[in-house]
């Protein structure tokens, strides 16, 4: 199972990637929806939150260099 | 299907249809049962939530014993969890198996190509892993 450490260390590798500057000039729906996916790593609730279909949000993910981490 | 919209994977799995290779699959009552039941289960333990996609793949890699493709950590952590008899590879896993099957030279560089190019990072205890097993080469 997935233990506490992981979790930190998954986080902050999300952060440690993305682009702030990106993520900072979006619409407020989307800027949250991948903070949302940075500090959790859930992507179904994140994409939910975006209102995009999975597609698109793992290609708004990609634009904003954030990475998967499992 | 209802999922991917973007080239080139649509076109992928468009191709993949049409040469036979890849088929749909529609899930039946006994499946959809059995999704909402490992839903249901995955929230009285310590699991990141199972979400209705990733638990119908599980309920069939359970009926049909076929091995589950995620990356989702909830789907991989299940087995573990929620104790079932279920196999769920990530990219590692696929990876892995590819290069012990000989269709991958160098497991390493394999591994670092596909996070750079998927911007999918594999976590160190993975690294350590794939570090044991060149070791012993």
């Amino acid at each position: 199972m997935e233990s506490g450490w992981e979790e930190v260390e998954a986080r902050e590798l999300r952060r440690r990637y993305a682009n702030w500057e990106f993520i900072q000039r979006l619409p407020p729906r989307l800027r949250a929806a991948l903070i949302y996916y940075i500090e959790t790593g859930d992507l179904r609730r994140a994409q939910w939150i975006s209102g995009l279909d999975l597609d698109h949000f793992r290609d708004l993910m990609r634009r904003a260099r954030i990475p998967v981490v499992n | 299907m209802r999922e991917i919209q973007l080239p080139p994977a649509v076109d992928w799995v468009a191709e993949r249809l049409a040469d036979g290779s890849f088929a749909l699959f529609t899930e039946t009552p006994d499946i959809e049962t059995k999704a909402r039941e490992l839903m249901a289960l995955s929230r009285s333990r310590p699991l990141k939530a199972i979400d209705y996609p990733e638990a119908v793949c599980l309920a069939a890699g359970l009926r049909y014993g076929y091995t589950v493709l995620s990356e989702n950590g909830g789907a991989f952590f299940a087995p573990h969890v929620l104790n079932i008899g279920v196999a769920v590879w990530r990219a590692f896993e696929v990876l892995v198996e590819a290069w012990r099957r000989g269709f991958v030279q160098d497991i390493v560089e394999e591994l670092r190509r596909y996070e750079q190019e998927a911007l999918h990072l594999f976590r160190r205890r993975d690294w350590e892993y794939i570090w044991s097993l060149v070791g012993r080469r």
